[in-house]
C-alpha cells in the first residue's frame, strides 16, 4: 500500500537547496577526471595542452572569394555603427570628399597585400559585420573584400550599391577634407609644425622647405609606412602640407539648382557635396598626401596654398637636399624607398 | 509494523497525519517520478552520446567553440577538456538516479550556457556547419555565407532546459539510485 502523500515544505526546501551541493561536487569530479583523463593520454594521444598559445586559425581556406561575395543593403544595416563596422578601400581624396560615418580607412592597393595590422586589428572585431564599400571604377570594394577574406578575416558583407545607394538611403556622410593655410599663417602658427612635402623625389631635392618631410603622393602607390609611423609621433603638430604648384585652387561656382538640392530635413542637406579638387597635379599631390594624413587619424593638416612658389614669394628660403638628385631616372621614388 | 515502501511512495517524507497543502501535494505528486524519469533517461543519453565523441577527440570540440568566437583562446582548450566531462558525469548520474537534483542543476547550467553561445551565433550571423553539439568533426566554417545556426537548435537547448528545470523541482530520484539509498538507509532495502 503507499505511504500517504505527506510531503512538508521543508523536506523539499532541503533536497532543492542540497542539489546545489551536489551539482557543486559533480564539476569538482568531472574537472578532476577531465584534467587526469587529459593528463594521462598526453599529448598527441587523444590529450591537448590545457592552455593555447596561438589563435585558432579558423578561417584559412577561405572559399568566399571564389563564391562571390555577400552583399548587404543598406537598408540592413544600423543606424550607428554599433552592429556593423564599415570599410572604406577608396583612395584617401575620395575618402575625405565623403565617406559613411566612422568608416575604417582602409584603402587597397593593387602593388601590395592588405596591412597586416589592418587584418589584425579587423579580426579582433569578432561578431561584427564588416561592410567594404569602395570605388566603382577599380572595384577596389570587392577586391579589398576578397583579399581581407583570404587573410583570414570573417564576417565580410559588400555595401550593395556602394556609397551611392548610401546617399540615396538618405543616410548621413561625413567629410575630412583638409584646409588651407597661407604661407604667413604657417610661419606664426603656434606648436610644432612640420612640413610635408608631396611631391617626386626629384623636385624635393632641388629644392624644399627647411626640414620638410618628403611624403610623395601619386593616387596610386601606398604611402611608405616609415615615414607614416615617423609621422605618427607627432601626431598632434601642425601638418602643413605643400607641393610645387602656384595655382591656388578656385572652388567652382555651385549654381544652385532647387532639382539637385536635397530637402532640408536631409543629412546632406546639412553637408553640401563640396566642390571637386581642380585638375591641377601639384595641387592634387598635396591635396591627396594632406588627405592620407587627415584619413589616418591627423588632426591638423592643411594644405600650404600656393604651394612652394608662394612659399618663396613669401621671402622663405629654400633647401636643397645633400643627396644628389638621380639622373636618368624620371620618377626615383621607388629607388629611394629602399 | 511499518508497511513495506513501493515504487512510487514518498519515503523521504516524514510520516505525518496533518492535512497536505495541495501545492505540496501536487510537487510530490507520484507521477512526477515516473515523468521525471521518462526525462532523466532522454536528457541523460543525449549527454552521455553529446560528450562521447567530444571526449575522444577534444582537439575538435575546441575548434567547435572557438568557433562561436566568445571566448578568449587561451581558455578555450581547458573549457574543451573539462565540459565534455561534466557532460557525461551529469548524464550518467542523470540516467541513473543519483544526485539527480544536483546533476539537474548542472544540465540546467550548461544548457543555459549552450542557449547562450547559440544565440550569440544566431544574432551574429557565425556560419557554422553545425553547432558542434554532436559532431565528431566539430563546427567548421561554411563554403558559403547562406547558412547559419539553425533556430531550431536554440529550440532543442530551451526544451532540455525546461526539462532539466523540471527535473530539479519535481524529481527526487525516487525511481534510481537515490530511492534505493534513501530506503536502503530507511531499512527497506529490497524495493
Amino acid at each position: 500500500m503507499p505511504a500517504p502523500i505527506t510531503a512538508n515544505t521543508d523536506s523539499i526546501a532541503k533536497q532543492l537547496g542540497r542539489s546545489w551541493l551536489h551539482a557543486l561536487i559533480l564539476l569538482a569530479v568531472s574537472t578532476t577526471l577531465a584534467l587526469i583523463t587529459n593528463s594521462v593520454r598526453g599529448l598527441g594521444h587523444g590529450g591537448i595542452p590545457l592552455q593555447r598559445k596561438a589563435p585558432f586559425d579558423l578561417y584559412t581556406d577561405c572559399p568566399e572569394i571564389a563564391d562571390g561575395l555577400p552583399t548587404k543593403q543598406v537598408t540592413e544595416l544600423p543606424l550607428k555603427s554599433n552592429g556593423a563596422v564599415y570599410l572604406d578601400s577608396r583612395s584617401a581624396l575620395e575618402y575625405c570628399t565623403g565617406h559613411i560615418p566612422y568608416a575604417l580607412y582602409t584603402p587597397f592597393y593593387e602593388t601590395e597585400p592588405v596591412d597586416p595590422a589592418d587584418v589584425q586589428r579587423l579580426k579582433r572585431l569578432r561578431g561584427r559585420w564588416l561592410v567594404v564599400y569602395g570605388s566603382e571604377q577599380t572595384m577596389s570594394g570587392p577586391r579589398l573584400a576578397s583579399a581581407l577574406a583570404a587573410a583570414g578575416v570573417r564576417g565580410i558583407y559588400l555595401l550593395k550599391g556602394g556609397l551611392k545607394a548610401w546617399k540615396r538611403a538618405d543616410r548621413p556622410i561625413d567629410r575630412c577634407l583638409p584646409g588651407q593655410i597661407n604661407a604667413k599663417d604657417a610661419l606664426a602658427a603656434k606648436g610644432p609644425v612640420i612640413y610635408v612635402d608631396a611631391r617626386e623625389r626629384q623636385q624635393f631635392d632641388t629644392g624644399h622647405i627647411p626640414a620638410a618631410v618628403w611624403f610623395p603622393y601619386d593616387g596610386i602607390l601606398p604611402p611608405d609606412k616609415k615615414v607614416l609611423h615617423d609621422l605618427g609621433r607627432f601626431r598632434n603638430a601642425l601638418f602643413v602640407v605643400y607641393a610645387g604648384n602656384a595655382i591656388p585652387p578656385q572652388p567652382k561656382p555651385v549654381q544652385p539648382s532647387p532639382k539637385a538640392n536635397p530637402p532640408n530635413n536631409s543629412p546632406l542637406a546639412q553637408n553640401p557635396e563640396p566642390p571637386s579638387p581642380p585638375a591641377n597635379p601639384g595641387f592634387d599631390a598635396a591635396l591627396g598626401a594632406a588627405c592620407e594624413l587627415k584619413a589616418r587619424g591627423f588632426p591638423r593638416v592643411k594644405v600650404l596654398r600656393g604651394g612652394l612658389t608662394a612659399w618663396e614669394q613669401a621671402g622663405q628660403p629654400l633647401v636643397r637636399s645633400a643627396r644628389k638628385p638621380e639622373q636618368g631616372t624620371p620618377s626615383s621614388r621607388e629607388g629611394s624607398r629602399q | 509494523m511499518k508497511p513495506r515502501a513501493q515504487i512510487g511512495d514518498n519515503v523521504f517524507a516524514p510520516e505525518r497525519s496533518e492535512k497536505p497543502n495541495p501545492v505540496l501535494r501536487f510537487l510530490d505528486h507520484p507521477v512526477h517520478n515516473w515523468a521525471g524519469l521518462a526525462i532523466r533517461v532522454v536528457v541523460g543519453s543525449v549527454f552521455i552520446y553529446a560528450a562521447i565523441s567530444k571526449i575522444a577527440r577534444p582537439m575538435d570540440f575546441a575548434w567547435s567553440i572557438a568557433m562561436y568566437r566568445m571566448l578568449d583562446y587561451r581558455y578555450v582548450h581547458l573549457l574543451a577538456v573539462v565540459l565534455p566531462w561534466a557532460e557525461l558525469i551529469c548524464g550518467v548520474t542523470l540516467l541513473s538516479g543519483l544526485w539527480t537534483r544536483g546533476s539537474a542543476v548542472v544540465v540546467c547550467g550548461m544548457t543555459v550556457m549552450f542557449i547562450w553561445a547559440l544565440t550569440h551565433a544566431i544574432t551574429h550571423q557565425i556560419e557554422m556547419t553545425s553547432c558542434g553539439c554532436f559532431s565528431q568533426a566539430g563546427a567548421k566554417a561554411l563554403s558559403t555565407h547562406q547558412s547559419t545556426v539553425s533556430k531550431s537548435l536554440l529550440h532543442r537547448d530551451i526544451a532540455m532546459l525546461f526539462a532539466a528545470g523540471y527535473v530539479w523541482l519535481f524529481d527526487s530520484g525516487r525511481i534510481g539510485v537515490d530511492g534505493i539509498l534513501k530506503r536502503w538507509k530507511n531499512g527497506t532495502p529490497e524495493v
